[in-house]
Formats: C-alpha cells, sequence, structure tokens
C-alpha cells in the first residue's frame, strides 16, 4: 500500500492473532461434519489469515510465510482435489462424484461418503485459500513493484 | 420469539445501508458495508441458516471490505458524483413503485416455519418424494454426518459445489492473467529503457 507507516502495535496485535485464526480455519474444515461450517468458510478464514499479515507487514516480509508465486498453484490443486475424487469414483464404476465407489482401505458404507466429503472439504478449502490469497497479490502487485524500484 | 430482536437488527441494516450510500468518503462506504454485512449475517442466523451466517460473516463482512478498500487504494477517496443532484422525483417515484411490486410480490410467499406451506408437504404437490423430506430423512443413514448442510453441500449437490469451485478458479486465473500482461510488459518497457540507458 502506498506510504505506509510501521506500527508496532498493528504488527504485535496481528502476529499474535493470525496463529489463531488460521488454526480456527482448520478447525472449521475438519470440523464441518458436526457443527456449521465447511471447506467454503475455513478456507476463507485460513485466507485472512495470511492477508492479516499482508496487510500489516507488506508483501515483501511476509512472503517468508506465504509465497506470492503458491496462490494459484494451491488453488488448481484445490479444484484438483474436488474433481479427482469424483474422477476416481467414476473410473471405479460409479457415477462422477458418487462417493460409494471411491476407494479407501478399509473403509466402506456410509463412513466411506463421510470420509470422502472430507477430503472434498480439504480441496474445496485449498482452493478458496489460494485463490483468494492470489487475487490480493495480483490486485497489489504493481504497488509492490514500485517499492522495489 | 425474537421479534424485538430482528426489529432491531432491521433498523440497524436500514441505517447502516444508507450510511454507506450517502457517506461522502467512499473509505466511510466500505467500512459501513462490513457491518451490513455482519448485520446480515446476525439477521440469517436468527433465522436459523446458521452455516449462511457464518459465510456471510466471513466473506462478506471480512475478504470482501478488504478487496474494497484494497480498490479504494487504487483508484479515488472521493465519490464524484453530488449526492443532491440524485434526489430526482421521477426516480424517487420509479424506486418507491419497485419496491411497492416486491413488498405485494412477498405477500405470495408462506410465512416462515409454515408447516403447511407448498414446500415442506410430503409427499409433494406433483406426488413424487420432496427432495428437503428426502435430505431430512436419509442424510445421517447415508453419510454419518450430523449437519445435513455438509451433506447436501458435498454429497447430494456435488456438482453444484464442484462448478462453484471452479468459478472461484476462474475469477482468480482472470485476475492473474489481466494484471500478468501489465507486470509483463512493464518488465519489457524497462528492458527497453535499460538499453536506451546503455547506448
Amino acid at each position: 500500500m502506498k506510504e505506509r507507516d510501521e506500527s508496532p502495535i498493528v504488527l504485535i496485535v496481528s502476529r499474535a492473532l493470525s496463529p489463531f485464526i488460521m488454526l480456527f480455519g482448520a478447525y472449521v474444515i475438519a470440523h464441518g461434519h458436526y457443527s456449521p461450517g465447511g471447506g467454503f468458510q475455513g478456507g476463507s478464514m485460513l485466507a485472512a489469515s495470511i492477508l492479516l499479515i499482508r496487510l500489516a507487514v507488506g508483501s515483501r516480509i511476509s512472503e517468508l510465510h506465504f509465497k506470492r508465486s503458491w496462490g494459484t498453484p494451491l488453488g488448481v490443486a484445490g479444484v484438483s482435489i474436488f474433481f479427482g475424487v469424483g474422477l476416481v469414483a467414476m473410473i471405479l464404476g460409479g457415477e462422477l462424484l458418487n462417493y460409494d465407489y471411491f476407494f479407501i482401505p478399509g473403509v466402506t458404507g456410509p463412513m466411506l461418503r463421510s470420509l470422502s466429503i472430507l477430503i472434498i472439504e480439504i480441496g474445496v478449502g485449498l482452493a478458496v485459500m489460494g485463490i483468494l490469497v492470489s487475487i490480493y497479490d495480483d490486485l497489489l502487485e504493481e504497488d509492490e513493484r514500485r517499492e522495489d524500484l | 420469539m425474537h421479534w424485538e430482536l430482528e426489529i432491531a437488527l432491521l433498523v440497524f441494516i436500514l441505517l447502516t445501508g444508507w450510511t454507506a450510500i450517502s457517506a461522502k468518503s467512499l473509505l466511510t462506504s466500505a467500512v459501513t458495508l462490513t457491518v451490513f454485512s455482519f448485520l446480515m449475517a446476525l439477521s440469517f442466523v436468527s433465522m436459523g441458516a446458521i452455516d449462511v451466517g457464518f459465510t456471510e460473516a466471513v466473506v462478506g463482512a471480512g475478504i470482501t471490505g478488504l478487496f474494497i478498500i484494497i480498490a479504494i487504494y487504487k483508484t479515488s477517496w472521493r465519490s464524484i458524483e453530488r449526492f443532491e443532484s440524485r434526489f430526482k422525483i421521477g426516480r424517487v417515484l420509479a424506486l418507491a413503485a419497485f419496491g411497492a411490486l416486491l413488498i405485494y410480490g412477498s405477500t405470495g410467499l408462506p410465512d416462515r416455519g409454515d408447516p403447511n406451506a407448498p414446500l415442506h408437504s410430503h409427499p409433494s404437490m406433483a406426488g413424487t418424494v420432496n427432495a428437503a423430506t428426502y435430505y431430512i430423512q436419509n442424510a445421517y443413514k447415508d453419510a454419518k454426518t450430523p449437519n445435513m448442510v455438509t451433506v447436501i453441500l458435498a454429497d447430494y449437490r456435488g456438482y453444484d459445489t464442484l462448478g462453484e469451485e471452479v468459478v472461484i478458479l476462474a475469477a482468480g486465473l482472470i485476475c492473474f492473467l489481466l494484471l500478468r500482461t501489465t507486470r509483463e510488459r512493464r518488465e519489457g518497457e524497462r528492458r527497453k529503457s535499460d538499453r536506451v540507458d546503455s547506448q
């Protein structure tokens, strides 16, 4: 951002809050079976924890914990996990996204569906997190380049 | 019931919406819009749609506000259009007529939580099994997952969620492609200027 002041209060508060937001995001993804939430909300919270650090210390320092070039590949990986589960189910004899035909060793019946939903939620979370961070980086890329010059 | 709470929420939603429209500084509008989103999330929760309220609180009050503020940083701080010039009698009448039409249409909807609404009838008016009834009866049996919304989103309506993900990915890729082009052009210009400097 233009003319950013380095405030120690903002820095310390965002550094203290960011890990907890990230942990809560992971909890929301993993606990989506039992409580409100799921991949989309949890992924947004993971992205928020990264963007908080981005806003507080600037993109150049915050690249130490999430690189600018990771966002888009992470989004593609998340969508690939989702689509891959559906495709494996289709190859193994069912329809696309019919989890009854997905293969996890030693798991059958309703638990197979439950675990497949968890895998898919993780994919959704990764995709949303990667894409949101990459949109932020793309929007501010020009300013950061100007800072580097 | 908690209708007093809902009326208070409605008043605050109207106030924040009006402030967001009428504020001179765009930053004030952006911050007020996040407050608006958060109050909308509270009203969704009071209607019992906790998952929708959660999404609205995280996305509407968090990420969207951040992106709007970045857009303001990169463009202009002030709204150019003068506020007084918007008060034309024709526009006010057209808006009032549209609002009256919407209110008239909403009187045809069933009451919230009405068990006799056609939406909740079992079997449905066409004589088939109602989708909502099927989900409520079979979600836990099919996937051993207590949160029915998760089963509907990820399993019964998996195609919709996959499409959503592809839409989000497309939005991210479009941002990437649009802004990447400008960066390459800038680097090309810089290389050209370097060559000019070295000559």
